[in-house]
């Protein structure tokens, strides 16, 4: 059974694997944002299944999105637009939450759902959160495990 | 020699980073067809021949490992090199895809390196 620590450990590995690698940015943990201000991010949410089932909820502020989405895209910012931050948004969602559990469950099978963009005024109730600050604004993650395997 | 490529995934923006990253790493493309999942790759390649697939898994409507099953039943496309490129690197999941025909696995998230290595191990000399 993954611990919280292990689970939060092998998520903010992830998130700084995915940034530094492909984005060639940096995020380091930060406390919790305030409640208002995550409410305020575009967020992505991912189902998993395997050897540990539940979901994975990424937020992030509007500079950084566009920010990573001119990076990775290889644009100007201004040049941008908005299904394009949409679509690296979830691709990024995609890949730390991939790497993190990959991490966790490498001898267990395991699947993503397809990432999609999320409602950020839900509960986080149940959700282990961690926030990370980059030069270009915050990110949040949470992840709730259910209980048992498929 | 200029190769053809085939990059399979649902992100476009993906696919749009793995072509940029190609041509910075300074690997010789000379055409980079694109598909969507499974279904579309498999359209293409009976359209165009290419050097090398690189294809995600998670897709809609076929996924890649469906791709590389109906590869692998082909006399004409199953000699054609395929690449995973994916998030999930899992040991179950690389050794099915290899089992299933893959020459090359990485696992996102990759360095131009990484990418450019695989390509040339599946092309059989430097790119």
């Amino acid at each position: 059974m993954v611990t919280p620590a292990e689970l939060t450990a092998s998520i903010a590995a992830a998130a700084g694997s995915v940034l530094e690698t492909m984005f060639f940015a940096e995020a380091e943990p930060c406390p919790l944002v305030p409640e208002e201000q995550r409410r305020q991010m575009t967020a992505v949410r991912i189902g998993f299944h395997g050897g540990l089932r539940g979901e994975f909820r990424i937020g992030f502020e509007s500079h950084l999105a566009r920010a990573l989405a001119a990076g990775f895209l290889g644009l100007d910012e201004s040049e941008v637009a908005e299904e394009e931050v949409n679509q690296v948004i979830c691709e990024t969602a995609n890949m730390i939450c991939g790497a993190a559990l990959s991490r966790i469950e490498s001898d267990e099978h395991m699947r993503l759902e397809m990432p999609a963009l999320a409602e950020n005024n839900e509960e986080c109730a149940g959700f282990l959160q961690a926030c990370f600050l980059t030069p270009e604004g915050a990110m949040c993650t949470g992840v709730r495990i259910e209980q048992g395997t498929e | 020699m200029a190769y053809r490529v085939l990059l399979v995934d649902d992100s476009p923006a993906m696919r749009s980073f793995i072509r940029r990253v190609m041509v910075l790493s300074g690997f010789d493309l000379d055409a980079c067809v694109e598909a969507g999942d499974g279904a579309e790759a498999l359209e293409h390649l009976r359209q165009e021949k290419v050097d090398v697939i690189l294809t995600d898994i998670n897709m809609p409507c076929m996924d890649g490992e469906e791709l590389l099953r109906r590869l692998s039943e082909d006399s004409d496309l199953r000699d054609i090199p395929a690449i995973v490129v994916s998030t999930d690197s899992t040991k179950p999941r690389i050794l099915r895809m290899i089992g299933l025909g893959a020459q090359g696995y990485i696992a996102k998230p990759f360095s131009p390196e990484s990418l450019r290595e695989a390509l040339e191990k599946v092309l059989g000399c430097p790119v």
